[in-house]
């Protein structure tokens, strides 16, 4: 029988961050559910005023935010912290506004940097950090050159908190998967339906924290994808120019 | 005349590009913060500068406008960073927040912008300085070594975004470079001379440009730590530990 865990899920309002908070609240543990979202709009058991804390991640004192709730929720140790919110834009580079790429800056790597740095002195003991990262971090993404970039940048911030090995880091890095991501971002087509579902990729995605790999890609496919995207660097960016 | 505009190019790495560029018959817009040092090198080479600071928006909006009315872009670095060195949990997080929005935000910013107002000229390059960093890992500048990758990664998908448009994009891999930036930053400096002089590094940018290559990892050592590290992150990632992480 496992103890009971305290684990802190960010992005948990919808797609894999919804799918993860429900796999751990069957196994019993105790949850700390970040959103952006106001909690009257969240028609759900997960989320309640003990379990939602509400903080915009694309802002500067989000941080802040979760640490109050942690003290009002008398929590001083979280045992598995995942990183998991994220934002993204689609679409021509020169189109991209200076808001949007402010936004995808902040939620997918200044709030990890800034949430990891304050849930440090929370994780110290035996506790780990997951940062949900993206396969599209080994490609050319002339598409989504932020998203990839902020991807990227969170791959290699993680590596070297590894090495630096003050806390205990696990990257993990889905595919495509079917969230409302895709929607917000205008990539909502026949190709996206496909993709596999935020519970199947969660469920994975648990498997991976539960399991030692520090960095861990979600289906094969995906991780041959990615080794390709990384070390035949010059075909695969030929592959993404011809298409 | 061709235009290069050249970000942080009061000191160091930025400056040797300007000379060089200048040398070559181009016309020099710089950006910096430090008003003295654009200052000096506007003497040296009747370069324009823009006085900006690029860790804040305030600063990126003072500098695109007057690029904006500027000429044509004909080469335009991203070279402008910051670093801070420590452990993760030691820096201050605004410190880490300002690496970010100077080496990764500021550039995709002033690129989006200025492609969408049309400056990047046909047959323009767009040269992003990223770090060797990014093949070695680098402990002790987490932070750092993040926005660095971030920037490559952009630069890929950029690179192949602009071909269409005929805009040729470079991501450079400089490794120890003799500045006053890796002096200050540097656990210590007694092998300093073994650092690459930045006139030497501006001269590999510039030739890379020429030949219109996306990739440069310059100087012998440095592409062999690169491969190193690609091939096989364990040694390096146990080097850098030894060599930055273990000394701070």
């Amino acid at each position: 029988m496992q103890s009971k865990k305290t684990v802190l899920i960010t992005g948990a309002t919808d797609g894999i961050g919804r799918a993860l908070a429900k796999i751990y609240r069957t196994r019993g543990d105790r949850l700390i559910l970040v959103g952006r979202r106001t909690l009257d709009t969240l028609n759900n058991p997960l989320y309640t005023k003990n379990t939602y804390c509400r903080a915009d991640l694309s802002q500067d004192k989000c941080a802040d935010r979760v640490c109050e709730f942690l003290n009002a929720q008398k929590i001083d140790a979280i045992d598995l912290a995942i990183q998991n919110a994220g934002t993204g834009y689609f679409g021509p580079i020169a189109e991209q506004s200076a808001e949007s790429i402010r936004e995808i800056t902040a939620v997918n790597l200044m709030a990890p940097l800034r949430l990891t740095h304050a849930l440090m002195p929370y994780l110290q003991a035996n506790g780990k950090l997951v940062l949900i990262g993206s396969i599209t971090h080994a490609f050319p993404c002339p598409d989504y050159a932020v998203y990839a970039a902020s991807k990227e940048a969170l791959n290699t911030l993680g590596r070297n908190l590894k090495i630096e090995n003050d806390i205990n880091v696990q990257i993990i890095h889905p595919g495509a998967t079917r969230t409302g991501l895709h929607r917000k971002i205008g990539m909502d087509n026949e190709k996206t339906k496909k993709f596999p579902s935020a519970e199947k990729v969660a469920q994975k995605i648990t498997q991976a924290i539960d399991g030692r790999r520090l960095v861990a890609t979600i289906g094969w496919q995906n991780a041959w994808a990615r080794f390709l995207g990384r070390y035949c660097e010059g075909i695969v960016n030929a592959m993404v120019r011809t298409t | 005349m061709k235009h290069a505009v050249i970000t942080g190019a009061a000191h160091g790495i930025g400056k040797a590009l300007a000379h060089r560029f200048a040398q070559a018959g181009y016309a020099i817009t710089g950006v910096d913060m430090d008003t003295a040092g654009a200052a000096r090198v506007d003497r040296e080479l009747d370069a324009r500068f823009v006085i900006a600071d690029l860790r804040s928006d305030t600063g990126i909006a003072r500098v695109l406008p007057k690029l904006i009315q500027g000429k044509p872009i004909d080469v335009l670095i991203h070279n402008a960073g910051i670093n801070a060195v420590g452990r993760f949990s030691d820096i201050n997080i605004e410190t880490q927040e300002q690496v970010i929005a100077v080496n990764f935000y500021a550039p995709m910013r002033l690129t989006a912008a200025l492609l969408k107002a049309d400056r990047i000229a046909n047959g323009a390059s767009i040269v992003f300085i990223s770090s060797l960093s990014h093949y070695t890992s680098y402990p002790g500048a987490a932070t750092y070594a993040a926005t660095k990758s971030g920037l490559a990664s952009y630069a890929r998908s950029l690179s192949i975004a602009l071909a269409p448009q005929n805009i040729h994009v470079m991501t450079v891999f400089p490794g120890p470079t003799r500045t006053a930036h890796a002096r200050r930053h540097s656990p210590q400096n007694t092998r300093e001379e073994k650092r690459m002089p930045p006139e030497k590094l501006a001269h590999h940018i510039f030739r890379g440009v020429q030949k219109k290559k996306h990739l440069i990892v310059p100087g012998a050592t440095n592409r062999m730590f690169a491969l190193l590290g690609k091939w096989c992150p364990p040694l390096m990632e146990y080097a850098m530990r030894k060599v930055i992480l273990e000394k701070l």
